[in-house]
């Protein structure tokens, strides 16, 4: 029984990395591709390369946090996401479910609030379901969380219209029509692998933090496991959420893509360095949205983006009810 | 489903059952060592039929 919880915890993790790869993708892409400055095949190469290198290299820092940092062992020092694991498993599932039905909509939603959504449910079923375990739930590193989620977007739209207003006097100075488009291709793909690079840092660590936490801490070998998932989500069924971010949003020139991915990618990285989870949605949403309001609001769509922001709200605590209600039947039914 | 996406897919898991087997940072480099070879090859071959950026393997 315990090997079969093992490989259903495994299958459950993969299913969450998947779906935020395929919801993802387009956060560090997706302007690039809208704008017709890079193919769809040649980002996917760049972002399964990138994904890797941030993963592995500062995954562990959000792993950390979604793995010890919102539940806490309580007195007795048990261990609580690997004492109740059906509870783990209900946590991933109810987060990757989420994540897919947004993606099959288009919406590109918050994946790093839906798993922290599904971990404070998760926290508030073993409190319930197990109260001899003592575990806590640190309301504190929640505040810290949730104040950087209001942050985020906005961080991400100054960064991006900072950066637009920056470069685009530069790169007027090139009169030569051939070498402005070399430089601005290469601008781009360097931003967009600094945007994957963050992206795999942020969204791994988010993805496997509970694994990690559940299999005792191999936070390597997790880590690859979630970049490998994360990656094949990217190729299997991100086109239709680069749709929405590429052109739904607001038409972006190639100066506005290159300061979009490039203020979303510092954003990203910038909290990572605290082991602190935020939305890469938030900050690509937030960061095309400062750069298109260099040209004016009437450039950014309202519809679309009263849809993101209702998914944004709902995001969290649908994840936490989905988690709720999942863990409670799987230990009716199982436990 | 395109090739490459397949040919992408079988490198990352081969990549992932030898970091599982062998060495994490050698399942890294196996990964990055193929698919930039994947695509040389690729570009490559787009370019001896004209085609400009490859595409060949979609």
């Amino acid at each position: 029984m315990d090997g079969l919880i093992e490989i259903i915890v495994l299958l459950a993790g993969f299913f969450v990395a998947w779906n935020i790869g395929a919801n993802d993708t387009s956060n560090c892409v997706g302007a690039g591709i809208g704008a017709r400055i890079i193919s769809y095949r040649r980002a996917i190469m760049i972002v399964v390369l990138f994904f890797l290198l941030g993963a592995m290299l500062e995954g562990w820092k959000n792993m950390k946090t979604v793995g010890e940092g919102i539940i806490t062992p309580g007195p007795s020092g048990v261990n609580p996401i690997s004492a109740v694991p059906l509870a783990t498993v209900a946590a991933l599932i109810a987060a990757g479910v989420w994540v897919l039905l947004a993606t099959v909509f288009g919406l590109p939603i918050s994946t790093s609030h839906s798993m922290i959504g599904a971990v404070i449910g998760l926290g508030f079923l073993i409190n319930l379901t197990h109260p001899g375990l003592g575990a806590g739930i640190q309301y504190d590193k929640l505040v810290a969380i949730f104040a950087s989620w209001l942050l985020n977007p906005g961080m991400a739209a100054l960064c991006a219209f900072l950066i637009f207003k920056l470069v685009s006097p530069l790169l007027r100075r090139i009169k030569n029509l051939i070498l402005f488009n070399q430089v601005l291709i290469v601008l781009i793909i360097a931003a967009s692998a600094y945007g994957a690079y963050a992206i795999g840092a942020n969204d791994v660590g988010t993805s496997t933090g509970l694994i990690n936490k559940f299999f005792g801490g191999a936070p390597q070998i997790v880590a690859l496991f979630g970049a490998v998932a994360l990656s094949i989500g990217s190729i299997t069924f991100s086109r239709r959420v680069i749709q929405t971010v590429g052109g739904g949003i607001t038409v972006l020139d190639s100066v506005g893509a290159f300061s979009a991915q490039l203020g979303s990618a510092f954003t990203i990285w910038f909290f990572v360095q605290f082991g602190i989870p935020v939305s890469t949605s938030h900050a690509i949403v937030g960061a095309v949205i400062g750069a298109g309001l260099v040209k004016g609001t009437a450039a950014v769509s309202t519809k679309k983006l009263r849809h993101i922001v209702l998914a944004w709200i709902l995001t969290p605590i649908v994840a936490c009810a989905l988690s709720f209600a999942i863990g409670w039947i799987l230990l009716g039914v199982m436990g | 489903m395109k090739t490459w996406e397949i040919l992408y897919i079988v490198v990352l898991l081969a990549g992932l059952m030898i970091g599982w087997q062998v060495n994490v940072y050698l399942a890294v480099a196996f990964i990055w060592a193929l698919i930039i070879l994947l695509e040389l090859y690729d570009a490559r071959k787009s370019k001896s039929h004209g085609q400009g950026q490859g595409h060949n393997l979609d």
